[in-house]
Protein backbone atom coordinates (compact mmCIF):
# COMPACT_ATOMS: atom_id res chain seq x y z
CA UNK A 1 0.00 0.00 0.00
CA UNK A 2 1.24 3.28 -1.26
CA UNK A 3 1.59 4.97 2.46
CA UNK A 4 0.46 8.78 1.52
CA UNK A 5 -3.35 6.82 0.16
CA UNK A 6 -3.14 6.08 3.41
CA UNK A 7 -2.26 9.32 5.03
CA UNK A 8 -5.44 10.42 2.78
CA UNK A 9 -7.70 7.50 3.65
CA UNK A 10 -7.18 8.06 7.74
CA UNK A 11 -7.84 11.75 7.17
CA UNK A 12 -11.07 10.96 4.88
CA UNK A 13 -12.41 8.76 7.94
CA UNK A 14 -11.50 11.11 10.35
CA UNK A 15 -13.24 13.68 8.63
CA UNK A 16 -16.79 11.00 8.52
CA UNK A 17 -16.64 10.64 12.09
CA UNK A 18 -15.50 12.62 14.72
CA UNK A 19 -12.47 14.81 14.05
CA UNK A 20 -11.48 15.91 17.22
CA UNK A 21 -11.66 12.72 18.85
CA UNK A 22 -10.14 10.83 16.44
CA UNK A 23 -6.99 13.07 15.41
CA UNK A 24 -6.20 13.19 19.28
CA UNK A 25 -6.60 9.59 19.12
CA UNK A 26 -4.20 8.90 16.15
CA UNK A 27 -1.79 10.74 18.11
CA UNK A 28 -2.40 8.74 21.15
CA UNK A 29 -1.88 5.41 19.41
CA UNK A 30 1.31 6.82 17.94
CA UNK A 31 2.63 6.73 21.40
CA UNK A 32 0.86 3.45 22.00
CA UNK A 33 2.60 1.99 19.15
CA UNK A 34 6.03 3.19 20.12
CA UNK A 35 5.71 1.41 23.76
CA UNK A 36 6.18 -1.56 21.66
CA UNK A 37 4.54 -5.13 22.95
CA UNK A 38 3.33 -4.27 26.43
CA UNK A 39 0.22 -5.63 26.74
CA UNK A 40 -1.41 -2.62 28.47
CA UNK A 41 -0.47 -0.72 25.49
CA UNK A 42 -1.75 -2.53 23.03
CA UNK A 43 -5.62 -2.92 25.26
CA UNK A 44 -5.29 0.87 25.09
CA UNK A 45 -4.62 1.02 21.63
CA UNK A 46 -7.66 -1.79 20.60
CA UNK A 47 -9.91 0.33 22.73
CA UNK A 48 -8.52 3.92 20.90
CA UNK A 49 -8.74 2.01 17.63
CA UNK A 50 -12.47 0.94 18.58
CA UNK A 51 -13.58 4.36 19.76
CA UNK A 52 -12.17 5.94 16.19
CA UNK A 53 -13.65 3.40 14.02
CA UNK A 54 -15.54 0.85 15.04
CA UNK A 55 -19.12 2.91 14.31
CA UNK A 56 -18.24 3.81 11.03
CA UNK A 57 -17.15 0.59 9.73
CA UNK A 58 -20.54 -0.93 11.46
CA UNK A 59 -22.29 1.42 9.31
CA UNK A 60 -20.02 0.86 6.38
CA UNK A 61 -20.82 -3.36 6.68
CA UNK A 62 -24.28 -2.18 7.26
CA UNK A 63 -24.15 -0.91 3.82
CA UNK A 64 -22.63 -3.37 2.22
CA UNK A 65 -24.14 -6.23 3.53
CA UNK A 66 -27.81 -6.78 2.64
CA UNK A 67 -27.74 -8.94 6.14
CA UNK A 68 -27.84 -7.18 8.64
CA UNK A 69 -27.52 -9.63 11.69
CA UNK A 70 -23.83 -9.84 10.35
CA UNK A 71 -22.89 -6.72 10.35
CA UNK A 72 -21.48 -6.47 14.12
CA UNK A 73 -20.02 -10.11 13.22
CA UNK A 74 -17.90 -9.05 10.56
CA UNK A 75 -16.50 -5.97 12.08
CA UNK A 76 -16.23 -7.79 15.41
CA UNK A 77 -13.92 -10.20 13.14
CA UNK A 78 -11.98 -7.19 11.53
CA UNK A 79 -10.96 -5.56 14.35
CA UNK A 80 -10.13 -9.17 16.07
CA UNK A 81 -7.83 -9.87 13.15
CA UNK A 82 -5.90 -7.14 12.32
CA UNK A 83 -5.43 -6.62 16.44
CA UNK A 84 -4.25 -10.07 16.43
CA UNK A 85 -1.19 -9.22 14.27
CA UNK A 86 0.64 -6.64 16.00
CA UNK A 87 2.07 -5.47 12.96
CA UNK A 88 -1.09 -4.37 11.60
CA UNK A 89 -1.33 -2.17 14.19
CA UNK A 90 2.07 -0.89 14.62
CA UNK A 91 1.52 1.98 12.31
CA UNK A 92 -2.04 3.57 13.16
CA UNK A 93 -2.58 5.17 10.23
CA UNK A 94 -2.44 2.10 8.41
CA UNK A 95 -5.09 0.38 10.92
CA UNK A 96 -7.63 1.85 9.90
CA UNK A 97 -7.30 0.80 6.27
CA UNK A 98 -6.42 -3.03 7.13
CA UNK A 99 -9.54 -2.56 9.35
CA UNK A 100 -11.73 -1.26 6.28
CA UNK A 101 -10.35 -3.84 3.77
CA UNK A 102 -11.00 -6.93 5.93
CA UNK A 103 -14.22 -5.52 6.32
CA UNK A 104 -15.38 -5.10 2.80
CA UNK A 105 -13.45 -8.57 1.96
CA UNK A 106 -15.35 -10.35 5.26
CA UNK A 107 -18.44 -8.43 3.95
CA UNK A 108 -18.16 -10.29 0.20
CA UNK A 109 -17.00 -13.68 1.75
CA UNK A 110 -20.72 -13.46 3.78
CA UNK A 111 -22.28 -12.43 0.71
CA UNK A 112 -21.13 -14.94 -1.11
CA UNK A 113 -22.00 -17.94 1.99
CA UNK A 114 -25.32 -16.88 1.74
CA UNK A 115 -25.57 -17.29 -1.90
CA UNK A 116 -24.21 -21.10 -1.28
CA UNK A 117 -26.86 -21.09 1.60
CA UNK A 118 -24.44 -21.98 3.88
CA UNK A 119 -25.21 -19.46 7.22
CA UNK A 120 -22.50 -19.25 9.11
CA UNK A 121 -23.36 -16.75 11.45
CA UNK A 122 -26.02 -16.73 13.96
CA UNK A 123 -27.89 -13.27 15.37
CA UNK A 124 -24.65 -11.98 16.65
CA UNK A 125 -26.57 -10.95 20.05
CA UNK A 126 -30.10 -12.02 20.75
CA UNK A 127 -30.23 -8.99 23.28
CA UNK A 128 -29.04 -6.92 20.71
CA UNK A 129 -32.22 -7.84 18.52
CA UNK A 130 -34.47 -5.85 20.87
CA UNK A 131 -32.28 -3.39 21.23
CA UNK A 132 -31.22 -1.60 17.98
CA UNK A 133 -34.34 -3.55 16.07
CA UNK A 134 -35.77 0.27 15.65
CA UNK A 135 -32.27 1.35 14.29
CA UNK A 136 -32.29 -1.99 12.16
CA UNK A 137 -35.77 -1.65 11.01
CA UNK A 138 -35.10 2.10 9.93
CA UNK A 139 -32.11 0.80 7.71
CA UNK A 140 -34.20 -2.16 6.82
CA UNK A 141 -37.05 -0.21 5.05
CA UNK A 142 -34.95 2.48 3.84
CA UNK A 143 -35.09 2.84 0.24
CA UNK A 144 -31.82 3.54 -0.43
CA UNK A 145 -31.19 0.16 1.18
CA UNK A 146 -33.45 -1.42 -1.13
CA UNK A 147 -31.73 0.04 -4.19
CA UNK A 148 -28.67 -0.81 -3.73
CA UNK A 149 -29.27 -4.72 -3.14
CA UNK A 150 -30.72 -4.22 -7.14
CA UNK A 151 -26.45 -3.65 -7.87
CA UNK A 152 -23.76 -5.60 -8.58
CA UNK A 153 -21.19 -6.32 -5.97
CA UNK A 154 -18.51 -4.40 -7.43
CA UNK A 155 -20.93 -1.28 -8.20
CA UNK A 156 -22.66 -1.41 -4.44
CA UNK A 157 -19.22 -1.54 -3.31
CA UNK A 158 -17.56 1.21 -5.35
CA UNK A 159 -20.63 3.73 -4.51
CA UNK A 160 -20.50 2.97 -0.93
CA UNK A 161 -16.67 3.62 -0.71
CA UNK A 162 -16.61 6.59 -3.05
CA UNK A 163 -19.71 8.06 -1.18
CA UNK A 164 -20.19 6.55 2.23
CA UNK A 165 -16.49 6.42 3.34
CA UNK A 166 -15.25 9.16 0.80
CA UNK A 167 -12.63 7.72 -0.24
CA UNK A 168 -10.83 8.96 -4.06
CA UNK A 169 -10.81 6.46 -6.78
CA UNK A 170 -7.60 6.32 -6.41
CA UNK A 171 -8.08 4.64 -2.65
CA UNK A 172 -11.02 2.39 -3.90
CA UNK A 173 -9.38 1.28 -6.42
CA UNK A 174 -6.37 -0.04 -4.23
CA UNK A 175 -8.85 -1.21 -1.71
CA UNK A 176 -10.98 -3.25 -4.28
CA UNK A 177 -7.39 -4.47 -6.10
CA UNK A 178 -8.57 -3.12 -9.74
CA UNK A 179 -8.27 -0.30 -11.99
CA UNK A 180 -8.81 3.61 -11.42
CA UNK A 181 -10.54 3.10 -14.89
CA UNK A 182 -12.94 0.58 -13.36
CA UNK A 183 -13.51 1.97 -10.36
CA UNK A 184 -15.27 4.87 -12.57
CA UNK A 185 -16.99 2.44 -14.93
CA UNK A 186 -18.45 0.55 -11.81
CA UNK A 187 -19.19 4.10 -10.74
CA UNK A 188 -21.27 5.69 -13.13
CA UNK A 189 -22.80 2.42 -14.15
CA UNK A 190 -23.48 1.92 -10.22
CA UNK A 191 -25.09 5.42 -10.21
CA UNK A 192 -26.93 5.09 -13.39
CA UNK A 193 -28.46 1.66 -11.34
CA UNK A 194 -29.32 3.69 -8.26
CA UNK A 195 -31.49 6.20 -9.74
CA UNK A 196 -33.52 3.72 -12.12
CA UNK A 197 -33.79 1.60 -8.97
CA UNK A 198 -35.09 4.21 -7.17
CA UNK A 199 -37.05 5.93 -9.40
CA UNK A 200 -39.48 2.86 -10.28
CA UNK A 201 -38.91 2.07 -6.30
CA UNK A 202 -40.88 5.70 -5.84
CA UNK A 203 -43.66 4.79 -8.16
CA UNK B 1 -38.02 11.37 -2.75
CA UNK B 2 -37.42 10.90 -6.67
CA UNK B 3 -34.99 12.83 -7.84
CA UNK B 4 -34.79 11.78 -11.56
CA UNK B 5 -30.66 12.65 -11.36
CA UNK B 6 -29.94 11.52 -8.21
CA UNK B 7 -26.76 14.02 -7.56
CA UNK B 8 -23.36 12.55 -6.27
CA UNK B 9 -23.62 14.46 -3.48
CA UNK B 10 -27.21 13.81 -2.45
CA UNK B 11 -26.17 10.13 -2.88
CA UNK B 12 -23.71 11.12 -0.02
CA UNK B 13 -26.77 12.72 2.49
CA UNK B 14 -28.60 9.36 1.73
CA UNK B 15 -25.75 6.97 2.40
CA UNK B 16 -25.28 8.80 6.05
CA UNK B 17 -28.99 9.26 6.75
CA UNK B 18 -29.73 5.60 5.95
CA UNK B 19 -27.11 4.55 8.50
CA UNK B 20 -27.63 6.78 10.90
CA UNK B 21 -28.87 4.92 13.77
CA UNK B 22 -26.79 1.73 13.26
CA UNK B 23 -25.00 1.93 17.13
CA UNK B 24 -22.53 -0.51 17.82
CA UNK B 25 -23.80 -3.15 20.19
CA UNK B 26 -22.80 -2.11 24.21
CA UNK B 27 -21.35 -5.47 24.69
CA UNK B 28 -18.94 -5.01 21.57
CA UNK B 29 -15.70 -3.35 23.08
CA UNK B 30 -15.99 -5.89 26.26
CA UNK B 31 -16.18 -9.09 23.47
CA UNK B 32 -13.05 -7.43 21.74
CA UNK B 33 -11.06 -7.22 24.47
CA UNK B 34 -11.40 -10.24 25.09
CA UNK B 35 -11.21 -12.00 21.96
CA UNK B 36 -7.74 -10.38 20.34
CA UNK B 37 -5.88 -11.88 23.39
CA UNK B 38 -7.29 -15.00 22.44
CA UNK B 39 -7.07 -15.12 18.35
CA UNK B 40 -2.83 -14.10 19.35
CA UNK B 41 -2.68 -17.14 21.10
CA UNK B 42 -4.11 -19.10 18.86
CA UNK B 43 -2.03 -17.41 15.90
CA UNK B 44 1.07 -18.38 18.09
CA UNK B 45 0.28 -21.84 18.88
CA UNK B 46 -1.02 -22.32 15.13
CA UNK B 47 3.12 -21.21 14.25
CA UNK B 48 4.23 -23.55 16.61
CA UNK B 49 2.09 -26.77 16.16
CA UNK B 50 2.99 -25.97 12.44
CA UNK B 51 6.85 -25.74 13.41
CA UNK B 52 6.44 -29.42 15.71
CA UNK B 53 4.42 -30.32 12.68
CA UNK B 54 6.84 -29.69 10.58
CA UNK B 55 10.09 -30.87 12.04
CA UNK B 56 7.89 -33.80 12.72
CA UNK B 57 6.83 -34.65 9.26
CA UNK B 58 10.52 -34.59 8.23
CA UNK B 59 12.03 -36.89 11.57
CA UNK B 60 9.09 -39.49 11.88
CA UNK B 61 7.20 -40.03 8.47
CA UNK B 62 5.45 -43.31 9.91
CA UNK B 63 4.55 -42.30 13.14
CA UNK B 64 0.84 -41.50 12.40
CA UNK B 65 -1.61 -44.67 13.84
CA UNK B 66 -5.09 -45.54 12.65
CA UNK B 67 -6.06 -45.70 16.18
CA UNK B 68 -5.50 -42.25 18.43
CA UNK B 69 -3.25 -44.02 20.92
CA UNK B 70 -1.69 -47.80 21.93
CA UNK B 71 -1.58 -46.83 25.32
CA UNK B 72 -0.68 -50.52 26.58
CA UNK B 73 2.31 -50.66 24.13
CA UNK B 74 1.59 -54.34 24.29
CA UNK B 75 -0.77 -54.72 21.63
CA UNK B 76 0.49 -58.53 21.26
CA UNK B 77 -0.06 -58.77 24.89
CA UNK B 78 -3.41 -57.61 24.25
CA UNK B 79 -4.51 -60.10 20.96
CA UNK B 80 -2.99 -63.28 23.49
CA UNK B 81 -5.51 -62.43 26.00
CA UNK B 82 -7.96 -61.26 22.91
CA UNK B 83 -10.88 -63.09 24.80
CA UNK B 84 -11.12 -60.65 27.03
CA UNK B 85 -12.94 -57.53 26.08
CA UNK B 86 -9.69 -55.84 25.23
CA UNK B 87 -9.37 -57.43 21.68
CA UNK B 88 -10.59 -55.17 18.72
CA UNK B 89 -14.31 -56.33 17.46
CA UNK B 90 -12.18 -57.40 14.31
CA UNK B 91 -10.77 -60.67 13.84
CA UNK B 92 -7.92 -59.35 11.21
CA UNK B 93 -6.82 -56.92 14.29
CA UNK B 94 -7.05 -54.28 11.87
CA UNK B 95 -6.89 -51.63 14.61
CA UNK B 96 -3.92 -53.24 16.38
CA UNK B 97 -1.63 -53.61 13.53
CA UNK B 98 -0.74 -49.77 13.68
CA UNK B 99 2.66 -48.89 14.96
CA UNK B 100 3.51 -49.24 18.18
CA UNK B 101 4.23 -46.33 20.67
CA UNK B 102 5.33 -46.24 24.10
CA UNK B 103 2.59 -45.02 26.12
CA UNK B 104 4.07 -41.52 27.28
CA UNK B 105 4.83 -40.99 23.57
CA UNK B 106 1.26 -40.40 22.72
CA UNK B 107 -0.13 -39.10 25.90
CA UNK B 108 2.26 -36.03 25.26
CA UNK B 109 2.32 -36.06 21.63
CA UNK B 110 -1.65 -35.48 21.62
CA UNK B 111 -1.97 -33.43 24.86
CA UNK B 112 0.66 -30.91 22.93
CA UNK B 113 -0.55 -31.59 19.56
CA UNK B 114 -3.76 -31.54 19.95
CA UNK B 115 -4.36 -27.62 20.85
CA UNK B 116 -2.14 -26.22 18.08
CA UNK B 117 -3.96 -28.27 15.51
CA UNK B 118 -7.36 -27.06 16.62
CA UNK B 119 -5.72 -23.32 16.16
CA UNK B 120 -5.22 -23.10 12.38
CA UNK B 121 -8.68 -24.64 12.00
CA UNK B 122 -9.96 -21.81 13.96
CA UNK B 123 -7.71 -18.66 12.94
CA UNK B 124 -6.67 -19.92 9.94
CA UNK B 125 -10.07 -20.83 8.13
CA UNK B 126 -10.99 -18.43 6.05
CA UNK B 127 -14.33 -17.99 6.52
CA UNK B 128 -14.63 -19.07 9.93
CA UNK B 129 -15.94 -16.60 12.29
CA UNK B 130 -15.48 -17.99 15.65
CA UNK B 131 -16.65 -15.88 17.85
CA UNK B 132 -20.56 -16.67 17.10
CA UNK B 133 -20.17 -20.04 15.15
CA UNK B 134 -22.94 -22.05 16.27
CA UNK B 135 -22.35 -24.70 18.49
CA UNK B 136 -22.38 -28.75 16.89
CA UNK B 137 -25.69 -30.34 17.58
CA UNK B 138 -26.74 -33.44 17.75
CA UNK B 139 -28.02 -33.24 14.08
CA UNK B 140 -24.29 -31.68 13.05
CA UNK B 141 -22.93 -35.03 14.72
CA UNK B 142 -22.75 -38.28 13.52
CA UNK B 143 -20.77 -41.95 12.76
CA UNK B 144 -20.58 -42.38 16.44
CA UNK B 145 -17.44 -44.43 17.40
CA UNK B 146 -16.26 -45.78 20.22
CA UNK B 147 -13.32 -47.78 21.00
CA UNK B 148 -10.89 -49.89 23.72
CA UNK B 149 -7.12 -50.18 23.83
CA UNK B 150 -5.66 -53.38 24.90
CA UNK B 151 -6.07 -53.05 29.13
CA UNK B 152 -3.27 -53.19 31.08
CA UNK B 153 -2.44 -56.66 32.36
CA UNK B 154 -1.49 -56.26 35.54
CA UNK B 155 -4.06 -53.28 36.33
CA UNK B 156 -7.02 -53.91 34.06
CA UNK B 157 -6.65 -50.49 33.25
CA UNK B 158 -7.91 -49.66 30.07
CA UNK B 159 -8.30 -46.81 27.61
CA UNK B 160 -10.79 -45.93 25.45
CA UNK B 161 -12.59 -43.26 23.35
CA UNK B 162 -15.94 -41.97 21.78
CA UNK B 163 -15.42 -40.29 18.11
CA UNK B 164 -18.32 -38.08 16.31
CA UNK B 165 -17.79 -36.82 13.04
CA UNK B 166 -19.39 -33.33 11.75
CA UNK B 167 -21.99 -35.12 9.16
CA UNK B 168 -23.73 -31.85 8.61
CA UNK B 169 -22.78 -29.50 6.22
CA UNK B 170 -21.89 -26.32 8.39
CA UNK B 171 -19.19 -25.32 10.22
CA UNK B 172 -19.86 -25.94 13.98
CA UNK B 173 -18.17 -25.60 17.67
CA UNK B 174 -17.56 -28.08 19.98
CA UNK B 175 -17.56 -26.21 23.56
CA UNK B 176 -19.50 -28.57 25.89
CA UNK B 177 -17.58 -31.60 27.34
CA UNK B 178 -20.76 -33.58 26.79
CA UNK B 179 -22.13 -36.12 28.63
CA UNK B 180 -20.76 -39.65 30.03
CA UNK B 181 -23.39 -42.21 31.05
CA UNK B 182 -22.98 -45.74 32.95
CA UNK B 183 -25.61 -47.81 32.71
CA UNK B 184 -25.91 -50.80 34.57
CA UNK B 185 -23.53 -51.00 37.16
CA UNK B 186 -23.12 -50.60 41.09
CA UNK B 187 -19.72 -49.38 42.31
CA UNK B 188 -19.13 -47.67 39.33
CA UNK B 189 -17.93 -43.88 39.65
CA UNK B 190 -17.47 -41.50 36.91
CA UNK B 191 -15.09 -38.31 37.35
CA UNK B 192 -13.16 -35.87 35.42
CA UNK B 193 -9.74 -36.87 34.49
CA UNK B 194 -7.24 -34.45 36.15
CA UNK B 195 -3.73 -34.26 36.48
CA UNK B 196 -1.96 -37.06 38.80
CA UNK B 197 -5.29 -38.97 38.95
CA UNK B 198 -4.65 -42.65 37.98
CA UNK B 199 -5.53 -42.39 34.78
CA UNK B 200 -2.06 -40.92 33.58
CA UNK B 201 -2.61 -41.61 30.09
CA UNK B 202 -5.00 -39.05 29.48
CA UNK B 203 -4.44 -35.75 28.32
CA UNK B 204 -3.68 -33.15 30.47
CA UNK B 205 -7.09 -31.04 30.65
CA UNK B 206 -4.94 -27.94 30.42
CA UNK B 207 -3.46 -28.73 27.34
CA UNK B 208 -7.15 -29.64 25.79
CA UNK B 209 -8.43 -27.29 23.31
CA UNK B 210 -11.23 -24.74 25.17
CA UNK B 211 -13.20 -25.01 21.99
CA UNK B 212 -12.81 -27.25 18.91
CA UNK B 213 -14.19 -25.97 15.40
CA UNK B 214 -15.68 -28.98 13.26
CA UNK B 215 -15.62 -28.43 9.37
CA UNK B 216 -18.09 -30.83 7.06
CA UNK B 217 -16.14 -34.13 7.63
CA UNK B 218 -13.93 -33.43 10.62
CA UNK B 219 -14.12 -35.62 13.77
CA UNK B 220 -13.31 -35.08 17.64
CA UNK B 221 -13.25 -37.45 20.05
CA UNK B 222 -12.95 -37.90 23.61
CA UNK B 223 -11.02 -40.25 25.77
CA UNK B 224 -11.82 -42.17 28.80
CA UNK B 225 -10.03 -44.15 31.08
CA UNK B 226 -11.32 -47.47 33.34
CA UNK B 227 -9.26 -48.38 36.54
CA UNK B 228 -11.19 -51.07 37.59
CA UNK B 229 -11.34 -51.78 41.47
CA UNK B 230 -9.01 -54.65 42.52
CA UNK B 231 -11.39 -57.48 43.40
CA UNK B 232 -11.06 -58.50 47.02
CA UNK B 233 -11.00 -62.55 46.62
CA UNK B 234 -9.74 -63.07 43.41
CA UNK B 235 -7.73 -59.71 42.31
CA UNK B 236 -5.21 -61.43 39.59
CA UNK B 237 -7.71 -63.51 37.95
CA UNK B 238 -10.17 -60.40 36.27
CA UNK B 239 -7.32 -58.35 35.12
CA UNK B 240 -4.85 -60.55 33.92
CA UNK B 241 -4.45 -60.57 30.27
CA UNK B 242 -4.97 -64.26 30.41
CA UNK B 243 -6.55 -64.61 33.37
CA UNK B 244 -9.96 -63.78 32.60
CA UNK B 245 -10.39 -66.16 29.70
CA UNK B 246 -10.33 -69.06 31.86
CA UNK B 247 -13.00 -67.70 34.24
CA UNK B 248 -15.47 -66.17 31.57
CA UNK B 249 -15.04 -69.31 29.25
CA UNK B 250 -15.86 -71.50 32.40
CA UNK B 251 -18.52 -69.34 34.13
CA UNK B 252 -20.81 -68.47 30.87
CA UNK B 253 -19.65 -71.80 28.53
CA UNK B 254 -23.02 -72.99 28.90
CA UNK B 255 -24.55 -69.62 27.56
CA UNK B 256 -22.47 -68.56 24.83
CA UNK B 257 -19.23 -70.55 24.78
CA UNK B 258 -17.80 -69.11 21.23
CA UNK B 259 -18.96 -65.84 21.35
CA UNK B 260 -16.08 -64.09 22.64
CA UNK B 261 -12.52 -66.66 21.48
CA UNK B 262 -14.05 -66.27 17.91
CA UNK B 263 -12.90 -63.24 16.64
CA UNK B 264 -9.20 -64.62 17.63
CA UNK B 265 -9.89 -67.84 16.91
CA UNK B 266 -6.21 -68.90 16.28
CA UNK B 267 -4.83 -67.54 19.65
CA UNK B 268 -8.08 -68.62 21.46
CA UNK B 269 -7.00 -71.76 23.41
CA UNK B 270 -9.47 -74.58 24.37
CA UNK B 271 -12.16 -73.02 23.01
CA UNK B 272 -13.23 -74.28 19.60
CA UNK B 273 -14.81 -71.22 17.29
CA UNK B 274 -17.95 -71.97 16.34
CA UNK B 275 -19.41 -69.80 13.13
CA UNK B 276 -22.40 -69.64 14.37
CA UNK B 277 -21.91 -67.40 16.98
CA UNK B 278 -19.64 -65.31 14.98
CA UNK B 279 -22.19 -62.29 14.57
CA UNK B 280 -23.09 -61.94 17.68
CA UNK B 281 -19.49 -61.48 18.46
CA UNK B 282 -18.58 -58.52 15.91
CA UNK B 283 -21.22 -56.60 17.29
CA UNK B 284 -20.23 -56.60 21.08
CA UNK B 285 -17.48 -58.94 21.62
CA UNK B 286 -16.46 -58.61 24.68
CA UNK B 287 -19.28 -58.07 27.45
CA UNK B 288 -21.58 -61.07 26.91
CA UNK B 289 -19.31 -63.16 28.92
CA UNK B 290 -18.52 -60.47 31.58
CA UNK B 291 -20.18 -61.48 34.82
CA UNK B 292 -20.83 -57.52 35.54
CA UNK B 293 -20.03 -55.69 32.56
CA UNK B 294 -21.65 -52.03 31.85
CA UNK B 295 -22.05 -49.70 29.32
CA UNK B 296 -20.41 -46.67 28.97
CA UNK B 297 -22.17 -44.33 27.01
CA UNK B 298 -21.32 -40.78 25.64
CA UNK B 299 -23.59 -38.23 24.48
CA UNK B 300 -22.45 -34.56 23.00
CA UNK B 301 -25.57 -32.59 24.98
CA UNK B 302 -27.96 -33.87 27.16
CA UNK B 303 -30.45 -33.51 25.07
CA UNK B 304 -31.07 -37.14 23.80
CA UNK B 305 -29.34 -40.73 25.14
CA UNK B 306 -25.96 -41.42 24.10
CA UNK B 307 -24.50 -41.49 20.76
CA UNK B 308 -21.96 -44.56 21.28
CA UNK B 309 -21.40 -46.82 24.02
CA UNK B 310 -19.03 -49.22 25.00
CA UNK B 311 -19.13 -51.86 26.87
CA UNK B 312 -16.41 -52.40 30.06
CA UNK B 313 -16.13 -54.86 32.61
CA UNK B 314 -15.53 -54.30 36.61
CA UNK B 315 -16.83 -57.23 39.14
CA UNK B 316 -15.58 -54.93 41.72
CA UNK B 317 -16.12 -51.69 40.56
CA UNK B 318 -14.10 -49.09 39.43
CA UNK B 319 -13.56 -45.25 38.12
CA UNK B 320 -14.40 -44.00 34.89
CA UNK B 321 -12.12 -41.24 33.98
CA UNK B 322 -13.08 -38.99 31.45
CA UNK B 323 -11.44 -36.51 29.17
CA UNK B 324 -12.67 -33.38 27.38
CA UNK B 325 -13.11 -33.21 23.33
CA UNK B 326 -9.95 -33.11 21.09
CA UNK B 327 -9.78 -33.14 17.34
CA UNK B 328 -9.28 -36.76 16.24
CA UNK B 329 -5.12 -37.36 14.89
CA UNK B 330 -5.77 -37.70 11.28
CA UNK B 331 -4.70 -40.66 9.73
CA UNK B 332 -2.17 -41.04 6.63
CA UNK B 333 -2.51 -37.94 5.60
CA UNK B 334 0.15 -36.34 7.25
CA UNK B 335 -0.32 -32.80 6.50
CA UNK B 336 -2.78 -32.86 9.10
CA UNK B 337 -0.87 -35.13 11.52
CA UNK B 338 -1.20 -32.99 14.55
CA UNK B 339 0.58 -35.26 17.34
CA UNK B 340 3.65 -37.17 16.71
Amino acid sequence: MCPTSVTNVTGAAVAITLPGAARRVGSRMGLAAAAADATGASVDQLTDTYRAHYRSLLRLAALLLDDLSSCEDVVQEAFIRVHAARRRVRDPEKTLAYLRQTVVNLSRSTLRRRLLGLRLLPKPMPDMASAEEGAYDALERDQLKAALRGLQRRQREVLVLRYYADLTEAQVAELLGISIGSVKAYGSRGLAALRVQMETGDE
Amino acid sequence: MSEPGLTEDQLRERFHRAVAAVQPDPAALPRLRAAVPRRRVRRRRAWSGAAVLAAAVITLPVVHAAQPFNLSGDSTGGSVGAADHDRPPHPGGIRSDAPHRPSPGPQTGHGGGTDPSASPAASGTPTGLPVTLPACTRTDLGRADARQAAAEPDTGRLYGWFQLTNTGGRLCRVADPGVFTVGGAAGVQLTAHIAGDPAASLPDPAVLPAELLLAPGDSYLVRFAWVPQRCAAASPAPSGPSGPLPSAAASTAAAQPAADPAPGSSLAPGVDPSPSASPTPSASPSPSPAATGFALGYAPDTASGPAATTALRGDCGGTVYRSGPERTPAGPTASATPAP
